[in-house]
């Protein structure tokens, strides 16, 4: 997937949009996403191995939250499976969608990080 | 014999027309046959409290002292509208217009012809209680009222104005040595201590107080309507009124 | 009409969530106070004074629907409205919720101006039921006041705020206030005056007066002749 593929460029004009052009703020956002993020896929990942459903549930709400804010669409819809995964208890399923999952974060990191470097160079 | 039962009081508006008024209404609901003379008929007096108007009443108790009327023909039943009593109210008004007294005055009065009248109303109304509604301050009139009486209550208000004259009029009874004296304390505020004022006012005048009554509003606003007794048969103040007719039949 | 400006309380365990919600919400002027999950909410609330509460429903341990039912448990928090924080996917949470007695909900991702529009409604409502329920209050008390003056124990300064409202209430307060507090001056004015009340009576003069009567020409003619007029009556 190219860099525009991972990341929604109109979702994520959108957002920066709803921040009236503040990229300093759009900055802020991604470093607390890159931050808490990898903690959450671990968290998936551990709850999954744990068979415990409802932090699967919680830890894949949250991350689908902030993915797709930014734009992260496929991301989001993989996180918004595991999350229902973790509601319904379905956890071999989990399992399954779960395998490549910090894969395809590292690469929606990568895409975030290259967009509002795009961003800060653009005018506002 | 019919009690004779004199109010007084030094000052006016202490509320002795109101008082008689009342009274009567109460001993004629308890089967007695009252008169009341009323010695103010030129300004609104008792007769008021009783639905008369002046000109409905052209004979006067003087009329009869001087010859010009039978004593029956100064006499006014009054009796207001009331279940089931053999009692009756007689209004007798009398004149104390100015040139009537000087008439007195001039032509020498002889206080046996008002007595005489007098006993003469009682026998042939067959009163048990004759009232005297006088007017306040004393003059000679007020003394011959007092002086006959077997009862004379005075009525005063709890103000600085009425002591010293409540006094003399009570020192002035006794020197006619009149039998029973009674006070009556009238518009009473109703944050005083009724109690406590009725101990203090017997204790200084030496006298039994029949009754402390209290300002009442409704009295007020009755005016001159009619008969608070009747109209409010149930109200504390009626039951002091009933205390204040208790005392003048022993 | 000016905006209304609250004090809001966002309960969220999502970091980002808490981030975008409080940026927005100040930049539209609000103060706003996080909470990163329904205890802290809890404990918050019970703390501090709020003008609304967003919250978010998925979280761990006291989750959104147990905080919206202890707010609603509690008589003295009934009130305060609530908005839920929701993905669109979520709308079997959100309806639970308005059951439960939420007053709306707000999507995810956040919009501004739909995030303007819901805040200022709700708090335009509670504005509202607040200066209502104030009202009925101070009406109660205006009540309250006229019972006191009544049994005779009402202090005087028990109106000040009512009497300081602008309005006809506040008239009415005021002028309650003034009659209360005249009322009250007379009756402690006659309250002492019965406390000093000394019948008092200058003895001397008195008997001078009395002197004045009883040795008039009539008054003795009279006392001589009392025996007689009696017995015309009593005979
Ligand atoms: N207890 C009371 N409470 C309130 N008002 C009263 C009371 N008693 C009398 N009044 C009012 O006081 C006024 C004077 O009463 P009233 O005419 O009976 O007095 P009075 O002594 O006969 O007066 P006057 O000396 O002028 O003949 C009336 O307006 C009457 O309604
Ligand atoms: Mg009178």
């Amino acid at each position: 997937m190219t860099p525009s593929e991972i990341i929604d460029r109109a979702t994520f004009a959108g957002l920066l949009d709803n921040l009236g052009g503040d990229v300093d703020f759009l900055g802020e956002l991604v470093e607390t996403y890159l931050a808490s993020s990898p903690e959450l896929v671990a968290g998936i990942q551990q709850a999954i191995a744990a068979g415990d459903a409802p932090t699967l549930q919680r830890a894949a709400h949250s991350l689908k939250s902030g993915s797709a804010s930014f734009g992260a669409l496929a991301f989001a819809a993989q996180c918004r499976e595991l999350e229902e995964f973790g509601k319904t208890g379905a956890l071999a399923e989990a399992q399954l969608k779960s395998a490549a999952l910090a894969e395809v974060y590292a690469q929606v990191a990568a895409a975030l990080q290259a967009e509002l470097h795009t961003a800060r160079r653009s005018p506002a | 014999m019919a009690r004779i039962v004199s109010v007084h009081s030094f000052r006016g508006g202490t509320g002795k027309s109101n008082t008689v008024a009342n009274v009567a209404a109460l001993l004629a609901a308890g089967g007695r046959r009252v008169g009341v003379v009323d010695t103010d008929i030129q300004s609104p007096g008792i007769h008021v409290l009783f639905g008369q108007h002046s000109a409905e009443l052209p004979k006067t108790l003087n009329d009869y002292l001087w010859g010009r009327a039978k004593i029956a023909e100064a006499a006014y039943d009054v009796t207001p509208p009331m279940e089931a009593s053999a009692g009756r109210i007689f209004l007798i008004p009398s004149s104390a217009h100015t040139t009537e007294i000087a008439r007195v005055l001039r032509e020498g009065y002889d206080s046996g012809d008002l007595v005489r009248g007098l006993r003469e109303l009682i026998d042939q109304l067959a009163l048990d209680v004759l009232i005297i509604d006088t007017h306040p301050g004393i003059n000679e009139e007020t003394l011959l009222s007092i002086a006959i009486s077997h009862t004379l209550i005075v009525m005063m208000r709890p103000d600085s104005q009425d002591y010293e004259g409540t006094g003399i009029a009570i020192e002035v009874a006794r020197q006619l040595g009149v039998p029973n004296l009674l006070l009556v304390v009238n518009k009473v505020p109703a944050v005083l201590d009724r109690a406590a004022m009725q101990a203090q006012v017997e204790q200084t005048y030496n006298c039994p107080v029949a009754a402390m009554l209290p300002h009442s509003d409704e009295l007020m606003v009755l005016g001159s309507e009619g008969l608070f007794v009747l109209r409010f048969p149930a109200h504390p103040m009626t039951a002091l009124y009933q205390q204040i007719a208790d005392r003048l039949l022993v | 009409m000016m905006e209304i400006k609250g004090r809001i309380l966002v309960v969220d365990d999502y970091v980002l969530n808490r981030m975008q919600l409080k940026r927005a919400l100040e930049t539209q002027g609000h103060t706003v106070a996080l909470a990163e999950d329904g205890r802290q909410a809890l404990e918050m609330l019970n703390a501090g004074d709020y003008d609304l509460v967003l919250l978010d429903i998925l979280m761990p341990e006291i989750d959104g629907f147990e905080v919206l039912t202890r707010l609603k448990n509690d008589p003295a928090r009934r009130d305060l409205p609530v908005i839920v924080i929701s993905a669109l996917d979520e709308m079997e949470n959100v309806v639970r919720c308005i059951g439960m007695g939420a007053e709306d909900f707000l999507p995810k991702p956040f919009d501004p101006l739909l995030l303007r529009a819901r805040i200022g409604a709700c708090l335009e409502k509670k504005r509202l039921r607040d200066q209502e329920v104030e009202y009925l209050q101070q009406v109660a008390r205006v009540t309250a006041a006229a019972a006191a003056m009544e049994a005779g124990d009402f202090t005087p300064d028990s109106l000040d705020d009512v009497a300081a409202r602008p309005d006809e209430l506040g008239q009415l307060g005021r002028v309650f206030q003034r009659m209360a507090q005249e009322v009250v001056a007379r009756e402690q004015a006659l309250k002492q005056q019965v406390h000093d009340l000394r019948i008092q009576v200058d003895e001397a003069r008195k008997a001078s007066q009395v002197a004045e009567i009883t040795e008039s020409d009539y008054f003795q003619q009279l006392q001589s002749r009392v025996g007689d007029l009696r017995k015309i009556l009593d005979t």
